[in-house]
């Protein structure tokens, strides 16, 4: 079903239309919160709201666009939210605040804990065209209109995130120093 | 090729999700180590993130979504009927505009109190200060009475005058009255002079009778 099909059968009150719609855009939508937020429980909060917000407020949506980027906003918007109440309470990243050491770290975290805990260290803006690009396979056009800014401006965020993940993965031993390969990928 | 040149096509590359090196690029990172290590590591970034798949959603999250809808359904359709609420703008204006006139009639000494008297008492009782006052307050004071007491009779004094002095009415027009007295004669809205200047005057009154007594006693 395509979108402006879904939206109008949830703007009607179909329940099972507002059900497809959850079903179809609830993946996609906590991918990008616990990416964002590093935290699964406040993943889980942030995406049940941008979900009853996106369903109330689908009159705003503009059917000349695409659907997914629309939601996505709104998620990038309620995560941005949380992270600016979480820096006003002085609260940090729960796993962020018991990192082993680097060398302790290798041999029993996994490497996709690894990007996440790097992803943790970026701005805002890089993480968030990080995430959107690479799990949401969004284009550096779609992101630039679900962070309204230009797209040059994404593409250069989007630099600046993979050199400093690379960086950071090599400075905590993820990668090596000879070959500069990342382990177990 | 230079390292920038590589380093902006390898990005390029990068935006368009091609981790292929072409013939040029790949003749760079044979010569130079820097963008080589670049390049691997960006690789190996890239490897990563194609295995990151979206995580599975928790399993009451679409029910706990589903009921937080259905608990507000009331309100949604409330939101189609149009309620007319007081804007922002309009309790401001509203408040402004009772406060100016208030703050009018305090000052023309015209809003009545519930027994009918004026507002501007006609005896102020001040309770002196259980303790003496400091050197340098009553120094202040003392200044603050002196020049109140100046201003007062020079202002109550400008005031008497000011409705002696002679006016004609070409000075404003506006106010000039087809049926209007023969030169000499004050036209009506200036026989207000002498009521303002009692009222500047009953001011200044409680004004300077406001002011503690034994401030300027002490000095």
């Amino acid at each position: 079903m395509d979108d402006v099909r879904l939206v109008e059968r949830c703007r009607q009150g179909d329940s099972a239309g507002v059900r497809e719609f959850l079903e179809r855009f609830q993946g996609p939508v906590f991918g990008v919160c616990l990416r964002w937020l590093g935290h699964r429980q406040d993943a889980e909060d942030v995406t049940q709201e941008t979900l009853v917000r996106a369903v109330r407020h689908l009159s705003h949506w503009d059917a000349t666009r695409p659907l997914m980027p629309w939601v996505l906003t709104i998620a990038v918007n309620r995560c941005r939210t949380l992270a600016g109440k979480r820096n006003r309470r002085g609260v940090g990243l729960e796993h962020g605040e018991t990192m082993a050491a680097p060398h302790q770290r290798l041999s029993t975290t996994d490497l996709g804990e690894e990007l996440q805990l790097a992803l943790a260290e970026l701005r805002d803006e890089y993480r968030t065209c990080f995430v959107l690009f690479y799990q949401q396979e969004q284009s550096c056009q779609q992101i630039a209109e679900i962070l309204n800014c230009p797209e040059g401006t994404v593409k250069t965020w989007l630099h600046r995130a993979r050199k400093e993940l690379a960086e950071t993965l090599k400075r905590r031993g993820v990668v090596t120093e000879d070959g500069y390969e990342l382990h177990g990928f | 090729m230079n390292c920038t040149d590589f380093e902006l096509a390898f990005q390029e590359r990068l935006d368009a999700r091609q981790l292929e090196l072409t013939d040029d690029l790949r003749a760079h990172t044979a010569t130079c180590a820097d963008c080589r290590a670049f390049w691997q590591s960006q690789s190996g970034l890239m490897k990563a993130t194609s295995d990151w798949t979206n995580p599975a959603e928790p399993p009451q999250l679409l029910q706990s979504v589903l009921n937080e809808l259905t608990s507000d359904t009331p309100r949604v359709v409330r939101a189609d009927v149009p309620v007319r609420t007081p804007s922002r703008a309009g309790i401001w204006v509203a408040t402004c505009s009772t406060a100016a006139l208030l703050l009018a009639a305090v000052l023309l000494g015209i809003a009545p109190t519930p027994n009918g008297s004026p507002l501007v008492p006609s005896e102020v009782v001040i309770t002196p200060p259980a303790e003496p006052d400091a050197p340098m307050m009553s120094g202040l004071l003392t200044g603050v009475r002196t020049e109140y007491a100046e201003l007062s009779q020079q202002t109550t004094r400008v005031l008497d005058e000011w409705s002696e002095l002679p006016r004609t009415p070409t000075l404003i027009p506006a106010f000039a009255e087809p049926n209007a007295a023969p030169a000499g004669d004050s036209p009506t809205w200036l026989r207000l002079d002498r009521p303002v200047s009692d009222r500047v005057g009953q001011a200044f009154d409680f004004l300077w009778d406001a002011v503690p007594q034994s401030a300027s006693r002490s000095s």
